[in-house]
């Protein structure tokens, strides 16, 4: 019979060697988790019983373990929305860099695909404010051509 | 999700530029920018029309705005669907490649001067 503590910290057990196998099964307990043996005081990591050892997966580097596949952004929605609003190929850029994150993240080249991700995140700002930028140009210069003309006119009148 | 200043700063400006859409036709009041790509080559793009568009699509022509600009129209629940999915880096990149030709192959096809491709020039 053995003691186990879970990932939750709590103890439990006394639980049978084939209720415990039934655990590492089902991935309740790994080579990490401390077990302590009836009539033994020391608690061990489950990987140091040769009892289990058959049982228990390779151990895996820890943080590797419930990590899924990298997350790399692709920025496509906004490379999507400053074409059509920005109205300028930039944006177009933006969106075969997003296309690019994709294909390479499904090929599993992961350093492709962070660069593919920078660059897509750079052109989505290039398209973004240089549509801004005109936006806020725009009426400057419309006042402007205004004033301009207006002037002009008061010019010719005399 | 974290309230940040630029993300104040962006909802500020796009409710801003949404009620000057609202409020404002752009086929018959330029306060809105121009798009340079036509200015510079006198060639539609694939996002001319697009402002029009929404006017029209905001005061609820439809039918108006797929005149001015039926693929700005189309990708709309398209760019809705992916803001609520969130990570976009999991799609199928087929699909994005797809996206791009459809957007590229728009822009040249509403340049054609003849029926029925002129339809899709605003």
């Amino acid at each position: 019979m053995f003691k186990i503590i879970g990932a939750d910290g709590r103890q439990y057990g006394p639980v049978s060697a084939d209720q415990l196998r039934q655990w590492i099964a089902q991935g309740r307990a790994n080579a990490q988790s401390l077990v302590q043996a009836e009539g033994s005081a020391e608690w061990k990591p489950l990987g140091q019983y040769p009892e289990f050892a058959a049982s228990t997966p390779p151990p895996l580097a820890p943080a590797a373990t419930f990590q899924g596949p990298p997350h790399i952004p692709n920025y496509l929605a906004p490379a999507i929305l400053s074409t059509i609003c920005c109205c300028l190929p930039f944006g177009i850029v933006a969106i075969v860099f997003a296309a690019q994150v994709n294909t390479k993240l499904q090929a599993g080249d992961t350093r492709g695909a962070m660069e593919a991700s920078q660059k897509a995140r750079g052109w989505c700002w290039a398209a973004f404010l240089s549509g801004l930028v005109l936006t806020i140009l725009w009426p400057v210069f419309l006042m402007l051509h205004h004033f301009t003309l207006h002037h002009l006119r008061i010019y010719r009148s005399w | 999700m974290v309230i940040r200043p630029w993300r104040i700063g962006g909802a500020l400006l796009f409710g801003a530029v949404a009620a000057a859409v609202f409020a404002f036709d752009p086929a018959r009041v330029n306060i809105f920018p121009p798009c340079i790509f036509h200015r510079v080559t006198g060639l539609w793009c694939p996002g001319c029309g697009a402002t029009r568009a929404m006017h029209q699509l905001v005061h609820g022509n439809l039918a108006a705005a797929f005149h001015f600009n039926p693929l700005a129209i189309s990708i709309l629940p398209v760019a809705a669907y992916l803001v609520v999915r969130g990570d976009t880096s999991t799609l199928k990149p087929v699909w994005i490649w797809v996206l791009l030709v459809v957007i590229v192959a728009f822009g040249i096809l509403r340049n054609i001067p003849a029926y029925p491709f002129t339809l899709l020039a605003p």
